[in-house]
């Protein structure tokens, strides 16, 4: 009998500390000249991705997403969510001073560092921000092993 | 909208204090979407993964200051794989202009946006004249 460990590959996850230095330049021109002057290079939505023991834990900035216009789905170790911000309803004779915020439809997909129970996936969205949490499949678990 | 998404704003006559604590001086400024209705300004300001109780809201004649925290968003024992979350707070000046009525201001926090509406002051919003047109007797 083989026995395959499957893993899948970390794909296109950067340093946790490359987007530090960008956000610092960005943010020190935008102090000077009161705007928007360096749009963001990150991606739409700004995510986080942590191992903890026995979970992985995916964090989303979602501000303005209502829960009702957001979908998550999960298949073959992707995950991937997407929704629409709805832009808000100016009322009549109003006009737009400032626009920095992002909106309209996204979506983004990641591909899971390994195996997760698909049953047992949970999401919440509170303050703005998604949380999804994907318990370890048994297989990744750390384990102890007993000498005799 | 609930009582529970109002948010407080103090309000004073003194200039507000623009000094930041060391903790707050780390924190980012939000993006913000600002409108003028013909009764008030409304800014919609991004603050995604504050804790409603952390908000501040504080103006006087001149300037909006409005402030807020983020709690750390994960276990101290997790290893971060992707982090472009890299939010401990949120703090943003806004100058105002003399036409805002100070008196009556809303602050609500709802889905992780800041709305403040500030009212215009009665003197300078619009009014609509109607026109009469005489086109020869009626």
């Amino acid at each position: 009998m083989v026995l395959r460990v499957q893993r899948f590959p970390v794909v296109g996850f950067p340093s946790p500390h490359l987007f530090d230095f960008e956000r610092g330049i960005g943010e020190l021109f935008n102090d000077i000249l009161d705007g928007d002057f360096m749009p963001t290079l990150r991606e739409y939505p700004a995510v986080d991705v942590a191992e903890q023991e026995n979970e992985l834990v995916i964090l989303a900035e979602l501000p303005g997403v209502r829960k009702e216009d957001l979908a998550i789905s999960f298949h073959e170790g992707l995950l991937t969510f997407g929704g629409e911000r709805k832009p808000a309803v100016l009322p009549e004779k109003a006009t737009w001073l400032r626009n920095e915020t992002s909106g309209g439809k996204f979506t983004r997909t990641l591909r899971l560092p390994f195996e997760v129970k698909p049953d047992e996936i949970t999401a919440e969205l509170k303050n703005g921000v998604l949380r999804v949490v994907l318990p370890k499949a048994e297989v990744v678990r750390p384990r102890e092993i007993r000498v005799k | 909208m609930t009582r529970k998404n109002e948010v407080t704003v103090v309000q004073q006559e003194n200039p507000t204090s623009l000094a930041r604590t060391e903790q707050e001086r780390d924190y980012m400024r939000p993006a913000a979407d600002v409108y003028e209705s013909l009764e008030a300004y409304v800014l919609m300001i991004d603050m995604p993964g504050a804790g409603k109780e952390s908000i501040s809201v504080t103006m006087d004649r001149s300037a909006l200051v409005v402030k807020g925290s983020v709690e750390p968003l994960h276990e101290e024992k997790a290893s971060l794989l992707v982090g472009e979350i890299r939010t401990t707070g949120y703090y943003r000046v806004f100058n105002l202009g003399d036409d805002i009525d100070g008196n009556t201001v809303d602050a609500r926090y709802e889905l992780g946006v800041l709305t403040v509406k500030l009212f215009k002051k009665e003197e300078v919003r619009p009014r609509e004249i109607s026109i009469n047109s005489y086109s020869g007797k009626e």
